[in-house]
């Protein structure tokens, strides 16, 4: 059983980020998009942050994760869960209107070049919108 | 990866595999509610900036610095954290509700750990460092501290320094206020907010007990 000291400290000095600023703990764009989807739905009313917590405690409580590695992964799918969860409760989604776009994203059917966004600024591409 | 799921009536269901690939769960939501004109991708962008540039322990750091130069500040601080910082630096926001400042002496140490989750106070120390949200951290900070302390992060507290685990609950997000260190006095507000990490405001680092040449 490896040392847990070992590994926060392994992790601590994993940390590729400044201390100051810009500090963003995403290691792949969906988590940041994820992120960023959840706080402007927060900022555009559409929910209560407490209510988000609640189920992201809720997620996180339900999972079996302690086996996990790749801790922002975990957390991200998390917050995920815990969004799809809460818009689906304020009736925001409805039926399977997620699920379905999901596999279309997943089969290829639709990219992310249907949309432009700030959070894959990271890579930016030219994108083509002559579809 | 698509179990067919009956489409629900009352919005109570959460039709999503588990499984499904987070790349495409992420783009799916976000697209959707582009798409329904629910929100706009200014809207987002305009989060991801201010939580690149704006959010981050540098705010912290102000208001710690203001506390160590402004000892009405600190007794405004220590009494109603939110609001003194919400008033005094305008930092609010998602997880900043209900910040309590915990403050470091000589005789205690605090150190802030989420046992629930990842509870981190956004406004002041921006998104929460990826070992804060591991695991290993949430069990073991708090089962032996000063152990956790000294062989993870290298802070040794002396033996006769109280270590206080405060784990943050859904309601409320704590930040360390860390004692100034050694050799500061007469230190300009912005030359003492530098000094300030972000560790130090977590509680796994003690600045009191250092030089500020040390820094």
């Amino acid at each position: 059983m490896t040392d847990l000291d070992e590994i926060i400290a392994d992790l601590r000095g994993r940390e590729e980020f400044p201390e100051r600023g810009g500090d963003l703990s995403f290691n792949a764009p969906w988590q940041a998009r994820a992120f960023a989807t959840v706080v402007t739905l927060y900022r555009q009313g559409f929910f209560e942050w407490n209510e988000f917590q609640a189920r992201l405690i809720e997620t996180i409580e339900s999972a079996d994760t302690t086996d996990d590695k790749d801790i922002e992964d975990v957390y991200y799918r998390h917050w995920l869960e815990a969004a799809e969860q809460l818009l689906y409760d304020k009736g925001v989604l409805r039926g399977n209107v997620l699920d379905r776009r999901i596999g279309e994203f997943e089969s290829g059917e639709r990219d992310a070049s249907e949309f432009v966004v700030g959070v894959d600024h990271a890579h930016t591409h030219t994108h083509n919108h002559d579809h | 990866m698509s179990q067919d799921q009956p489409p629900d009536e009352n919005g109570n269901e959460h039709p999503v595999p588990r499984d499904a690939d987070p790349q495409a769960r992420a783009r799916a939501l976000q697209s959707y509610l582009i798409e329904e004109e629910l929100l706009t991708t200014d809207q987002i962008d305009e989060v991801m900036s201010l939580y690149e540039d704006e959010i981050g322990p540098q705010n912290g750091a102000e208001v710690v610095a203001r506390e160590w130069v402004d000892a009405e500040y600190r007794e405004w601080l220590l009494e109603d954290g939110s609001a003194a910082i919400a008033e005094a630096f305008g930092y609010t926001g998602p997880e900043g509700t209900d910040i309590v400042v915990l403050e470091n002496t000589d005789d205690v140490h605090n150190v802030v750990v989420c046992t629930l989750c990842s509870c981190y106070p956004w406004p002041v120390l921006g998104l929460p460092p990826t070992w804060y949200k591991s695991p290993p951290y949430r069990s073991k900070i708090v089962k032996s501290p000063r152990q956790t302390l000294r062989k993870a992060f290298g802070v040794d507290i002396d033996a006769d320094v109280e270590i206080r685990v405060r784990d943050t609950s859904a309601e409320v997000r704590y930040m360390v206020l860390p004692l100034r260190p050694v050799g500061t006095d007469g230190m300009s507000e912005s030359d003492l907010a530098a000094l300030v990490t972000r560790d130090s405001m977590i509680g796994v680092e003690r600045l009191g007990t250092k030089h500020v040449e040390e820094l």
